[in-house]
């Protein structure tokens, strides 16, 4: 087959090396995201301000 | 409803749409692009009202690796590409969400991230192919030929990319 062009690995290729490392980044993202507990935190946070909020506006309400 | 406060009807009623507008005016691959969306969204919810399981991590890397080969088998351009390289970023999430069940055990936290996660990337697909749709129609609109866009309708000469005869 003289006009048959000749194969290559495709497997090989940079961007196949650079799309691989961007999903093991992405699933590394996704994996600290759910260790995280940052919602929680948030969460504990937004509670405690609507405590203190509660207070001030009793303390408001008193002078 | 979801992470995203979209109702889970809304993904497959856009998916069903787009496949309907794909069968009336576009290609085969679009088609197939669609259908397999719509297939994996239908098997999500077939096995949730079978076993009530809100995150069937396992069921969804099978699914989802059904759903990238039935799409990335030789894609008909970068837009078909793009939406096989969104299943196989799901792929690797439902991994990351296997290995934090196995680090950390279940956590509420963790599976609304994961919700939220999946649903971003679901509406990234539906943009994607709701972008390719809108592609056809802006390059028939401008005056290409319609028929140019649906393979059935193309008989080639030749194999647009033949190798050069002569040349090594």
């Amino acid at each position: 087959m003289p006009n048959a062009a000749p194969r290559t690995n495709r497997w090989f290729e940079p961007q196949t090396l650079v799309g691989i490392i961007g999903l093991l980044g992405i699933g590394y993202t996704s994996y600290r995201d759910f260790q995280s507990d940052m919602g929680d935190r948030v969460n504990n946070l937004t509670v405690r301000i609507a405590v203190l909020e509660t207070q001030v506006a009793y303390l408001a309400r008193e002078r | 409803m979801s992470a995203l406060n979209v109702p889970i009807w809304y993904y497959g009623a856009i998916l069903f749409v787009l496949w309907i507008m794909a069968v009336l005016t576009e290609g085969r691959f679009m088609i197939r692009t669609s259908l397999a969306l719509l297939a994996n969204w239908a098997a999500h919810l077939a096995h949730y009202r079978l076993f009530g399981d809100p995150t069937p991590y396992m069921f969804s890397i099978f699914a989802d690796v059904l759903t990238a080969i039935v799409i990335l088998a030789r894609p008909a351009g970068r837009m078909q590409a793009t939406i096989g390289w969104t299943l196989l970023v799901q792929i690797t999430i439902h991994s990351g969400y296997i290995v934090h069940i196995i680090v950390s055990g279940y956590t509420l936290q963790a599976e609304t991230s994961y919700w939220a996660w999946i649903d971003w990337i679901a509406t990234a697909q539906i943009a994607l192919l709701g972008g390719w749709f809108a592609d056809g129609m802006g390059r028939y609109a401008c005056g290409d030929d319609y028929r140019r866009f649906v393979p059935w309708h193309r008989h080639p000469s030749v194999p647009a990319d033949r190798p050069g005869v002569g040349s090594s």
